[in-house]
């Protein structure tokens, strides 16, 4: 069992000013202007307000940053926006170098909405691998 | 923040960051772990229009990559 306890704030270092400058840099990095879509962004600005300062399991974390991405907020990179805030959580696990590679890939897997029920089964078993 | 805003339309957001944010070592963080993703990303709102995401594979080379230094950690040290 890792020590780290499964219910936390995960998500609260990241600002909603955070999420939205994330996708600026992202799409400035391939010369797009950032644009936010207009029935997506209000919506996900509540869920994440409402939602990000709130201790969570981890699975639940993850699964916020997935539906975030789904409601598809930006004209561009919804998907890496809210990836890379998953694999920055990861990474503050401090697992063993193999595992937090598969642990960051099934996380990411769900974020992007690419995962099968075997990776969410693995990645459920990780959640519960933590304490508490 | 100063920018990137513009709620509930399809104006442009203001691509200025606040530069107290790209100070940030968190955010500086999340901006390196983004770009280095970004290829395997499609640029355009795939999931939301289709409920299936996309996402480019990595490949295995990194992963084994790690599991082979591992090994060699975890082996005992040749004696002689």
């Amino acid at each position: 069992m890792t020590l780290m306890p499964r219910v936390q704030a995960w998500l609260a270092p990241f600002t909603w000013e955070m999420v939205t400058a994330q996708n600026a840099v992202l799409c400035q990095a391939i010369g797009a202007l950032p644009k936010p879509t207009f029935d997506g962004y209000e919506r996900t600005r509540e869920l994440w307000l409402a939602n990000h300062l709130r201790p969570m399991p981890l699975e639940e974390a993850v699964d916020l940053c997935r539906r975030c991405h789904r409601l598809a907020l930006f004209c561009f990179y919804n998907g890496n926006t809210f990836a890379s805030i998953i694999a920055v959580v990861i990474r503050r696990l401090e697992l063993p170098p193999v595992q937090a590679k598969v642990v960051r890939s099934l996380a990411g897997h769900i974020v992007a909405g690419v995962s099968t029920g075997e990776e969410e089964k693995a990645f459920r078993e990780f959640c519960e691998s933590l304490a508490g | 923040m100063r920018g990137v805003t513009g709620a509930g339309s399809s104006q442009e957001m203001t691509p200025e960051i606040d530069p107290k944010l790209r100070d940030n070592p968190l955010f500086q963080e999340l901006m390196a772990e983004g770009l280095a993703m970004q290829e395997r990303f499609a640029a355009e709102p795939v999931y939301a229009r289709t409920g299936k995401g996309f996402l480019r594979s990595e490949g295995v080379s990194e992963l084994q990559r790690l599991k082979a230094a591992e090994i060699q950690r975890n082996s005992p040290t040749p004696v002689g």
